[in-house]
């Protein structure tokens, strides 16, 4: 199999897979907003008057990253939010710990699991995959540019401060 | 694209995402029944845990608890975890977890009798699950005055000699 087409496929799975467990999680915490405000609360770490908003405006930020996510041209907008909010998620889940909060995650509504290693594993597993997910996508090549049409296609191309030069 | 360019790009979308998703949260917020408030009045919020005055009046004190479990003048609940309430109870206490209440429904209405006093306790602590179970039973029509909440818990229950306490799940 040519090495494009693999990382191609890989990114596409993992840019489904993030994007479906994302959306799911989000569907589960927009049907029931008061759940999640209670989910947060045991957290203790937000103050009263902005666990509310964020119950209401977190899920929406899931949805709409996750859709971004399964978007060629939105993808890398979509793997910064997940990667930002899944940052925030192991900090929380960590002091839980920490604390020894013995509380259930929130991430999937009624369903979610307790807080714990098996959890954040989970949560740097996704953190990975925005992370490849972000430095293999193509860039979008705009009119007029320099580079090249294979310039993405090395496994995984990345950012870099200069065009490539092939 | 150049590489400032495409960061500019980026952060644009997020910025745009960010901002139809505030937009959406707000608009599906409006038209749902349930609707959330966006922040918490503590002064009208009917959990104890958010309203420091509602819970200075539904705390009861360990002379009244005792009273009126010695009486039978109130239905006990106690809002821990199963495994923590088949280890020890008080001996009328009806198990009603704080996760798990949804699924005790049937159990509440067959067993407390609105019109009549209800004490719940909990592992103790900042009793956090009797505040959920206390608004939950006030969402589903008990009323505020005649739920009380012992906030020293099970920490303190499970230390007394003098009081009917049993084990196992019924």
């Amino acid at each position: 199999m040519p090495r494009r087409t693999f990382w191609t496929i890989l990114r596409t799975i993992l840019a489904w897979g993030v994007g479906i467990v994302f959306l799911y999680a989000s569907v589960l915490k927009i049907a029931d907003p008061a759940g999640f405000a209670q989910s947060i609360k045991y957290y203790k770490l937000v103050p009263l008057w902005g666990v509310n908003a964020i119950a209401l405006v977190l899920p929406w930020w899931e949805l709409s990253a996750a859709l971004a996510l399964l978007v060629a041209g939105w993808r890398r907008a979509g793997a910064v939010m997940i990667f930002g909010m899944t940052c925030v998620f192991i900090g929380a889940i960590a002091s839980a710990m920490v604390r020894g909060l013995d509380i259930s995650c929130g991430c999937f509504g009624t369903q979610s699991a307790k807080v714990g290693f098996v959890l954040l594993a989970f949560d740097f597993a996704l953190l990975l995959a925005v992370g490849f997910i972000f430095l293999s996508e193509e860039r979008p090549r705009g009119k007029g540019s320099a580079e090249s049409p294979t310039a993405a296609e090395s496994p995984p191309a990345r950012l870099s401060a200069t065009p490539p030069s092939h | 694209m150049e590489l400032g360019l495409l960061k500019w790009r980026i952060g644009l979308q997020v910025f745009v995402l960010g901002v139809v998703s505030i937009g959406l949260a707000a608009v599906t917020n409006a038209v749902r029944p349930d609707r959330l408030a966006w922040v918490i009045d503590p002064d009208t919020s009917i959990d104890p845990g958010e309203n420091p005055g509602l819970a200075e009046r539904v705390a009861i004190s360990l002379e009244e608890l005792r009273e009126h479990l010695m009486l039978g003048t109130a239905a006990f609940v106690d809002a821990r975890k199963p495994e923590e309430y088949a280890e020890g109870h008080l001996a009328t206490a009806i198990n009603i977890p704080s996760t798990q209440k949804e699924q005790s429904l049937d159990v509440i209405f067959e067993m407390l009798p609105p019109e009549g006093l209800i004490i719940i306790y909990c592992e103790g602590g900042e009793c956090e699950s009797s505040n959920v179970v206390f608004k939950f039973l006030v969402d589903n029509g008990y009323p505020i005055e005649n739920l009380k909440i012992y906030l020293p818990g099970w920490e303190v229950l499970g230390q007394l000699d003098d009081l009917p306490i049993v084990d196992g799940t019924e």
